[in-house]
């Protein structure tokens, strides 16, 4: 064979988008014939296949060299580290020391609204911006009344026991263990909302958004329910937290779904997180 | 970055772009493969996989990407990460169904084949590319695997208009050259 590419530019010709049927068609005719560039080109072949691997390391060893720079900005584990912002509380214990932690929540709310711009701020600060215990909270306890306040005849006792149970877990701040009670409920009842609906707030008081984005969003597909509004609010939070341009792109459609909604109870956190969003 | 810009600036293997990418998309791949039995370390290789098999694709001519990146990488990503789970026999472990099902049923996600074929005469060349001058490896990679153009690569390199096809052709006879004189050469390039 000789030792300088002799064909290199017919090849190239031949492998190029311009080349047209008949060239190609001509190539190949030529191929079978002569035997120098059938050997050449096979040659040609390999020695892209050699560049390709090459390329691929380089490429490899450049990428690591980012993720090496990303690690020392502590960007990987932004998420992990997010605190879990809303801790239930045992509200029968503690309503009075609530109610002190609360006024001086609103004291501090009502100035950082007022002198934080949304854009400045980090996933994990927006998140924390609004105190929503109290609204989750009330609706745990009024679920909690209507599963434990069951009377020995009701058909579907053992059913709501494990619900009833589930709800204690959550309220004890153990989230980990209600996600399983609540997923080990929906593998008998998977369309059980209230199961959804905590399997998903197990997972954001857990920092696990991505989960929580699942349960969540299966808790809004019922509309009319009594989750509907916190589900809906939380699931929009999860997305944002997910810091992805899709997640973003959910969380803006959600926010300006619970904005636009008259009754919601989020309307003015929907509409600051908006801004927040689009900044 | 807009998606234009990220598209090109990838094709032509900006660092920017790449760092770019790891910020926008890096943690909806890491959960999606923590929420299958995969670990963190895992979520880094297929990440960077994934942006491999991306950036190829995006160079070759006839590709035209018809869907967002972030869902182009995303169905990549678990395509890749079924494949792992598969040679691990951990198929059962997927918390999705839809997963297990596609893993059944394809094997190539728009034509990429996700097993790689590594071949012995493909490492004898690229350890004899290594060999040349660091001139010519710039000339060889950025045109053939970069994908750049004569007139990018001449001015990257920083050589006068129509030099970089003549640097090219020297190259590329040296590279050969080079892999004919290789004693392993006449048994694997048969």
């Amino acid at each position: 064979m000789d030792q300088d590419f002799k064909y290199i530019d017919v090849i190239e010709n031949y492998l190029s988008e311009s080349s047209s049927k008949e060239e190609k068609l001509a190539f190949e005719k030529q191929l079978e014939e002569d035997k120098d560039l059938a050997e050449e080109f096979k040659l040609y072949q390999n020695i892209m296949g050699g560049i390709d691997l090459e390329g691929t390391d380089l490429m490899r060893t450049e990428l690591k060299g980012i993720q090496g720079k990303l690690e020392k900005e502590n960007f990987f584990n932004q998420e992990e580290t997010t605190p879990k912002i809303i801790k239930m509380e045992n509200t029968k214990k503690s309503n009075r020391s609530w109610l002190a932690i609360a006024a001086g929540l609103l004291v501090l709310i009502v100035a950082g609204i007022l002198l934080q711009s949304p854009g400045k701020m980090t996933r994990a600060e927006a998140l924390a911006k609004f105190d929503h215990s109290q609204k989750a909270n009330d609706l745990l306890d009024q679920q909690l009344n209507e599963y434990e306040g069951l009377g020995m005849a009701d058909p579907e006792r053992g059913k709501k026991d494990s619900i009833a149970q589930m709800l204690k877990i959550y309220k004890e701040g153990n989230y980990q263990e209600s996600y399983n009670a609540a997923t080990e409920f929906l593998a008998r009842y998977p369309n059980d909302v209230v199961a959804q609906y905590y399997a998903g707030m197990s997972k954001f008081q857990d920092g696990k958004f991505s989960k929580a984005v699942e349960w969540l969003s299966a808790s809004t597909k019922q509309k009319d329910g009594v989750f509907y509004d916190q589900a809906r609010w939380y699931l929009a939070l999860s997305y944002t937290m997910l810091n992805t341009s899709v997640g973003d792109d959910n969380a803006i459609k959600l926010m300006q779904q619970i904005k636009d909604t008259p009754d919601s109870q989020f309307k003015m956190e929907a509409e600051w997180h908006l801004e927040y969003l689009k900044k | 970055m807009n998606e234009t810009i990220l598209v090109e600036k990838l094709k032509k293997g900006s660092s920017e772009a790449y760092e770019h990418a790891y910020r926008q998309f890096f943690n909806m791949i890491r959960d999606y493969i923590t929420r299958n039995n995969g670990t963190a370390d895992d979520a880094h290789d297929i990440f960077q996989e994934t942006l491999i098999v991306l950036v190829k694709q995006l160079r070759k001519p006839d590709f035209k990407l018809s869907a967002k990146v972030s869902t182009y990488l995303y169905s990549i990503a678990r395509r890749m990460w079924l494949y792992k789970l598969r040679d691990r026999k951990e198929v059962d472990s997927l918390d999705a169904r839809e997963d297990k099902e596609k893993l059944l049923g394809e094997a190539d996600l728009e034509g990429i084949s996700l097993k790689q074929v590594f071949e012995e005469k493909h490492e004898l060349v690229q350890k004899v590319l290594k060999t040349l001058t660091d001139e010519c490896q710039k000339v060889i990679i950025g045109f053939y695997f970069k994908k750049l153009s004569l007139g990018e690569l001449e001015t990257q390199i920083g050589y006068n208009k129509g030099f970089g096809k003549v640097k090219k052709k020297r190259c590329m006879d040296g590279l050969k050259k080079l892999v004919l004189a290789h004693p392993d050469s006449k048994r694997m390039m048969a």
